[in-house]
This record gives structure tokens, C-alpha cells and sequence, in this order.
């Protein structure tokens, strides 16, 4: 079924709606999940939620790319259950690794309250994916916002672990220092 | 900003990237035996048609040797196209992979300072410094890479130095253009005159063979779709780092800038 049929089912109130997203993004979903909580239980409830919350803000949203939508609701809801975990010390997964990465450049201190620092920052983050090469976009989201293993990006692009490893350290000191250039030191 | 809160930011990035991306996360379809069963017998069919062809004379010409994959150390003889006698023409490239098992990220001060989007004024104070730290202008620079290849970025790397014992703010090291050309293939230029241009990861390699373009000598390494190029030409040091480009590509480029 394609997307625009899901949405109309979804304004309809139409429960066929979940079924259909369950069957061409659950799995989609579930590795997002997956990646981010390392455990299926826990993921398959991240997915299971994604459902409702899609179901509860589709109407009013209408999303023109209904699978990053739903990525990004259960990235988020991922992340929030990551957090909530992280307090009650239940870690060793992914994540934690790709947060110790991310921590090379970002203090871990000071909160952004802004709405507007956050646009902000979400349009220079995007001019900065502009500026890669496709190749190397895919693999910064694969590992920043899909939380893949090095093992499967190296998998997933033909390289050696080594070599992804070497590529990523890279973005993150140009990423660094693109945010650096426009006033951001994070 | 707390990393989580980060991640929160980077996952409200542009859909157009999430679903670019999207592409390496289809499911992977498990195929039939019938079709494992064809797709062997097609192997085989290509691998007997292949040595059918290699065992043809004309493909025994060293010249038709395919000059890509980094993987194995090959040395390439490459003849001018007329093979008319030529004095401009007569000299002759020849390249050596050095091939790499293995590379590993350096930590370095260094910050980088990026051209982009900045006032007509202050690129024209860039231009100058460019001049003033290469000896070449940027226009001749740039002018001189082949058509295929599209300019992405450029920028300098800039590290502390030493002045009298103490250590002094941040100067420019190396100039640095990144190229990607027509087929996706990526070349990181770095220029410098005071040293080797600085690079970020290690190659361990002994005793490595030369490589020769116009007279120059250079080495290269080669590490998975990647090679690595080294020399000093007219006063200046290279470091040519290409991904995704083949052999031929890499040496017209060298060409290009070795005259």
C-alpha cells in the first residue's frame, strides 16, 4: 500500500492504518529500536508505542515522507527509554558507544533551552550533511541517527571496520569544526 | 549541550537524509534454492567466459592490465597514446601501489578554517594569503584540475608553533581542497611548503617503492578504494588522499599538477 493510501486510512480513522505501517515499517522500526536499546523486548514496546503515537498525531500531521516520520518517533521514543534506562544503569549497548564518540566534542553540561538555538542548529547540522559526499552523509546517519554498529555500517558500505572507524573520527572533527566556525562550541 | 539532547537535535534532521540513508536498511529477500542454483550456474558461465577472453592474445599486451584495485602492488608502464617519438611526449609515468594492510587515526592540534560563504573582501584577503603561503595562485591551482573533477571545500589547516620557546596562536600549515569527480570517486589535495602536509592517520609501510609521474618522484599507497600519494613538486609538498577513484583517474590527476 503506498503512503498516501496509509495517510488517508490514518484520516479516516481507519484502524487498517497500523496494520499497514506494521507491515511496511515495522521492521524498519524495529532496527532503529534495536540499534539505540540493544534489546528486542524493549524495542518491540519503542515500536509498538511508535504505532499509538503515529495513530495520535496522524491527522492533525500529515507527514510527506511517512517513513522518516515514523523513524523519527521511534528514534525519539528510543532515546527517551535509553535515557530512563541509563538512570536505572542498564547499559552495554550500542548507544553508550556512540555516545562516548560524540562526547570528544560535546561538554555533556549545558542544556539548549532555545527554541530558536535548536532550529538553528538543525539547519547548520543539515548544510553540513549538504556539503558531504552522499557516501560519507550515509554513513554519518547511519551510525548518529540509525546508532549502527561499525561492524554492520562496514557491512553495509564495503569497507573495513578499520576504515569506517577512520572515516567517522573524520566527520566528527569536521563536524566540530563546522559548528565551531558558526559560534557553536558544544 | 548533553549528548543526549544532541542526538535529539541531529534527529530532527531533514527527512530527504533519513530517507537517503534508508536504502542500506532494506530487508535482505532470501532467495530460492532454484535461484541460488542459477546464480551459481551464471558464476560459473561468467568465470568460463572470462577465461576465454584473458586467454586471447591481445589481452596478454601489459598495456591492457586494468589499473584499479589498490589490493595488489602493481607497476605500470603507461606509453604515450600516438607512440609517435616525441621529445614533450617520450617521457613516461610509472606507478607503484604500495599496498597497506592497515591505517589508524592520529590525534592532532589542529583546527581547520573553512572558506565558504564568507565576504567578497575577505576571500580576496584568502586569495592573497593562498599566494603568499603556495607561491601559486588559487585561480592557476584550481585551473589546472581536470573538468571531471568538482571542487566541495576548501580550507586550511592551521597548528601552534613554536616561536622563541613559546608557543604561539594558530598558523596555517596546509591549504586543503576537496574534489569529488563525476563518478563519486573523492580527492583530498593538501599543499604545504613547510613540510609534509599533516595527516591524520598513520601508514605503516617500509621501504616503500616510488612511483615516477613527469620526472617526479612520488609514493603511493593504496588501503581498500583508497590511495595515498606523497611528493614535492616546485617547492611544495602534496598529500593526494583519493577514495573510490580509480588508477587512471588518480594518475590524471597527478598529471595535472606534476606538468
Amino acid at each position: 500500500m503506498d503512503d498516501a493510501k496509509i495517510i488517508e486510512l490514518f484520516w479516516a480513522r481507519n484502524e487498517n492504518a497500523i496494520t499497514a505501517i506494521s507491515e511496511k515499517y515495522g521492521a524498519y522500526c524495529r532496527i532503529i529500536a534495536k540499534n539505540i536499546l540493544g534489546n528486542s523486548e524493549d524495542a518491540e514496546e519503542c515500536v509498538n508505542n511508535t504505532y499509538l503515537s503515529a495513530w495520535n498525531s496522524i491527522p492533525p500531521n500529515k507527514p510527506e515522507k511517512l517513513c522518516a516520520y515514523l523513524g523519527k518517533i521511534t528514534r525519539n521514543l528510543s532515546l527517551n527509554r535509553y535515557k530512563r534506562d541509563t538512570a536505572e544503569k542498564r547499559g552495554g549497548r550500542e548507544s553508550t558507544l556512540i555516545f562516548d564518540e560524540l562526547s570528544e566534542f560535546i561538554s555533556d553540561k549545558e542544556t539548549v533551552e532555545d527554541e530558536f538555538e535548536r532550529q538553528e542548529l538543525i539547519k547548520i547540522i543539515n548544510d553540513f550533511l549538504k556539503e558531504l559526499s552522499a557516501e560519507k552523509r550515509n554513513m554519518f546517519i547511519c551510525r548518529y541517527w540509525y546508532f549502527d554498529s561499525i561492524s554492520d555500517i562496514s557491512a553495509r558500505f564495503k569497507k573495513s571496520e578499520n576504515n569506517i572507524s577512520v572515516i567517522l573520527n573524520r566527520l566528527r572533527a569536521k563536524l566540530r569544526d563546522y559548528l565551531s566556525e558558526r559560534g557553536y562550541e558544544l | 549541550m548533553k549528548i543526549t539532547e544532541f542526538c535529539e537535535i541531529l534527529g530532527d534532521i531533514d527527512d530527504k537524509y533519513i530517507e537517503e540513508t534508508k536504502q542500506y536498511y532494506r530487508a535482505k529477500k532470501r532467495k530460492s534454492p532454484k535461484a541460488e542454483y542459477f546464480a551459481a550456474a551464471a558464476c560459473i558461465a561468467v568465470i568460463a567466459a572470462a577465461g576465454y577472453i584473458f586467454s586471447l592474445p591481445y589481452i596478454k599486451n601489459p598495456n591492457f592490465n586494468e589499473k584499479v584495485n589498490p589490493d595488489d602492488s602493481i607497476y605500470l608502464q603507461n606509453d604515450n597514446e600516438s607512440g609517435k617519438i616525441d621529445d614533450k611526449t617520450e617521457e613516461k609515468n610509472s606507478i607503484s601501489v604500495n599496498k597497506v594492510e592497515n591505517i589508524g587515526s592520529a590525534d592532532m592540534d589542529v583546527k581547520y578554517s573553512y572558506y565558504e560563504k564568507i565576504p567578497y573582501d575577505v576571500w580576496l584577503m584568502v586569495l592573497d594569503d593562498f599566494y603568499n603561503f603556495t607561491g601559486i595562485s588559487y585561480e592557476d591551482f584550481t585551473s589546472s584540475i581536470p573538468a571531471s573533477w568538482t571542487e566541495n571545500s576548501f580550507y586550511s589547516a592551521l597548528v601552534r608553533y613554536y616561536k622563541e620557546n613559546e608557543l604561539q596562536e594558530y598558523g596555517v600549515h596546509d591549504y586543503i581542497f576537496e574534489y569529488q569527480n563525476d563518478y563519486g570517486g573523492e580527492a583530498r589535495i593538501a599543499i604545504s611548503p613547510e613540510g609534509k602536509p599533516l595527516r591524520d592517520l598513520f601508514i605503516m609501510c617500509d621501504d616503500p617503492v616510488l612511483s615516477e609521474i613527469n620526472g617526479t618522484e612520488l609514493i603511493i599507497y593504496g588501503y581498500e578504494d583508497m590511495y595515498f600519494t606523497e611528493f614535492s613538486y616546485n617547492g611544495l609538498n602534496y598529500d593526494i588522499e583519493t577514495s573510490g577513484v580509480q588508477l587512471e583517474a588518480l594518475e590524471e590527476l597527478l598529471e595535472s599538477i606534476i606538468k
